[in-house]
């Protein structure tokens, strides 16, 4: 459905060349969800909005819903939904009359226009809004209708620009329930962009990180969480004077790595957890440590992301 | 589709919208009856302007009066597009299969039909104090008045989508702004000024127009200046469109 070969763009700035996006070789197949994560900066929005006919590529190709977005933008847009960053619907306008506009910009003839916008309200549950100016929507429901808009051609494929962001997260699990229902009703492929982990986690098949504007992994959620070795297991001590004795202890477990201590908190990474922790609690047990509990965390994408590049995906994920 | 099903859906959409908020509109029509109301008279008073009679004032000042309205209408909404630029609303049309140049024209249309229903009020005011108002003079005047907002419109958008930022477009009207309303000959007339003032009118479209308006107003369907006007407005409308299309074409949303 889209495949893009040494897809490269660079911006002239004041201070010289920069390459937003270095070579992305990128094969989506049918009625796949791949996301794109990566910090902010990475490159991911600009090479959604090349696909997305938006930006013109620098170097290399890139074919969505067989139609190359360079030789024929149009084609590719006639097939497209996108979903941006901004509110694609204008403060002044109402619900439906921003759905029918859309509805008739793909060539639907104005009452058929108007019935498929009433059908888009009732799908996406803004049921009792199409009569609302735009502006007095939540976050939440003007999400939505960016989504509606988007899906107002029933397109092949969808491409999503971090629709979750400046979303609570009731608001945020809304709009995925209603991304995994068009998958799952119409086969849409769809390509996201987060920084979410979880979201990235839970709405794709495929996660594809990118840094500095490079593919630097690409794999589902579980082969990426392979990548890093262990789970974490967590043991709090009774008394933070045992630390030194229990990061000792934890250090000597066969294929134990990653020992860290902080306060009366020890934490180490190690295969199959689970099957460990009754080792640990042994072990630690026969050197005389009291423990208050232990636990044992599956990798998440997050400490994906930092095993590839030695940075955490956001600042305030460090916790 | 077609440029002209999406300049018509266009159309429909910002004549909604501009529906729901028509104070800018109030305000560009308050403007013009408030300076023939204060101004005329006291342009009258020192015999710059046909004083006497009610009725020649209005004959004067009146045509000037539409043309200051169709620029205060049509000369800013170059702003409007940068507003839905930044908001995100554009992108939104931008990745649709919509014709880019429906997106200048759906806008250019609802700012013609909007100079109209303004003058339509203007003319409706100032007949009642005065005002001659012959067929077939004011059915041309409202032509070239649209034709003059079609020109101040599509160059506005060129503004508008080339230039990246709102300091950038609002430093260039306001740079204009003065030389066109007082070079135009609404407010006096130019015969008065220097050679050089009335030399650097002659450049001004929007004084080709006011005369034109004050012939038609006449009933004077023989004055040349009726055709140059028109000719003068379509000839910006035909530099907007190129401008404005080309900018469209370059513009990274």
């Amino acid at each position: 459905m889209i495949r893009t070969r040494s897809l490269t763009r660079t911006f002239r700035t004041d201070h010289g060349t920069v390459e937003a996006v270095r070579g992305i070789d990128l094969d989506v197949a049918e009625g796949e969800a791949v996301a794109l994560l990566g910090p902010n900066g990475a490159g991911k929005s600009t090479a959604l909005r090349m696909l997305t006919t938006l930006l013109p590529l620098t170097r290399g190709t890139a074919t969505v819903a067989g139609h190359d977005v360079a030789r024929d933008p149009v084609a590719v847009r006639r097939r497209i939904g996108s979903i941006g960053q901004g509110n694609g619907s204008f403060d002044g306008l109402r619900v439906l009359e921003e759905l029918t506009a859309q509805a008739r910009l793909y060539g639907l003839p104005r009452r058929a226009a108007r019935r498929r916008g009433e059908e888009l309200v009732a799908e996406l549950e803004l049921t009792g809004l199409a009569d609302r100016d735009v502006a007095t929507l939540s976050g939440g429901q003007r999400r939505r209708l960016d989504l509606a808009m988007g899906l107002v051609h029933r397109p092949p494929v969808v491409f999503l620009d971090e629709p979750s962001s400046g979303l609570d997260p009731h608001s945020r699990a809304h709009l995925w329930a209603h991304v995994a229902r068009m998958r799952a009703e119409q086969g849409t492929t769809v390509v996201l962009t987060t920084h979410y982990l979880d979201e990235a986690d839970t709405a794709a098949d495929r996660v594809v990180v990118v840094d500095h504007g490079e593919i630097i992994a690409d794999g589902t959620p579980d082969q990426l969480k392979g990548k890093v070795s262990g789970d974490l297991v967590t043991v709090e001590l009774a008394d933070a004077a045992d630390a030194p004795t229990a990061s000792g202890v934890a250090a000597r477990l066969p294929g134990a790595q990653d020992v860290e201590r902080e306060g009366g908190v020890v934490r180490f990474r190690i295969a199959a957890g689970d099957t460990v922790t009754p080792d640990v609690v042994r072990a630690l047990d026969a050197a005389g440590v009291r423990m208050l509990g232990t636990r044992v965390q599956r990798p998440t994408l997050d400490d994906v992301f930092l095993t590839l590049t030695g940075r955490r995906l956001r600042e305030d994920a460090a916790a | 589709m077609t440029a002209l099903s999406d300049t018509a859906t266009l159309f429909d959409r910002d004549v909604r919208a501009k529906l729901r908020t028509p104070w800018p509109y109030v305000e560009s029509l308050a403007d013009p009856l408030l300076l023939l109301l204060l101004f005329a008279p006291l342009a009258g008073a020192v015999g710059a302007a046909p004083a006497g009679a009610s009725g020649s004032t209005m004959q004067w000042f009146v045509p000037g009066m539409l043309v200051i309205m169709t620029f205060s209408t049509s000369a800013f909404i170059g702003s409007g597009i940068q507003e839905e630029r930044a908001a995100g609303s554009l992108e939104r049309l931008l990745v649709t299969p919509t014709h880019r140049t429906a997106i200048l024209t759906g806008r250019v249309l609802r700012v013609m039909a909007t100079v109209l229903v303004q003058a339509l009020v203007i003319v409706a005011v100032t007949a009642p104090m005065g005002l001659r108002v012959p067929a077939a003079g004011a059915l041309l005047a409202a032509v070239e008045l649209a034709a003059l907002a079609a020109g101040l419109a599509l160059l506005s958008l060129a503004a508008g989508v080339g230039l990246r930022n709102a300091y950038a477009f609002w430093g260039v009207v306001t740079l204009v702004y003065t030389p066109l309303i007082v070079t135009s000959g609404a407010l006096l007339p130019m015969h008065l000024a220097p050679d050089w003032l009335y030399a650097l009118s002659r450049v001004n479209p929007m004084a080709h127009t006011v005369d034109a308006q004050r012939a038609l107003f006449a009933g004077d369907l023989t004055d040349p200046s009726i055709g140059l006007g028109l000719a003068v407005s379509v000839g910006m409308a035909a530099l907007g469109l190129v401008l404005g299309v080309r900018a469209m074409g370059r513009l990274r949303a």
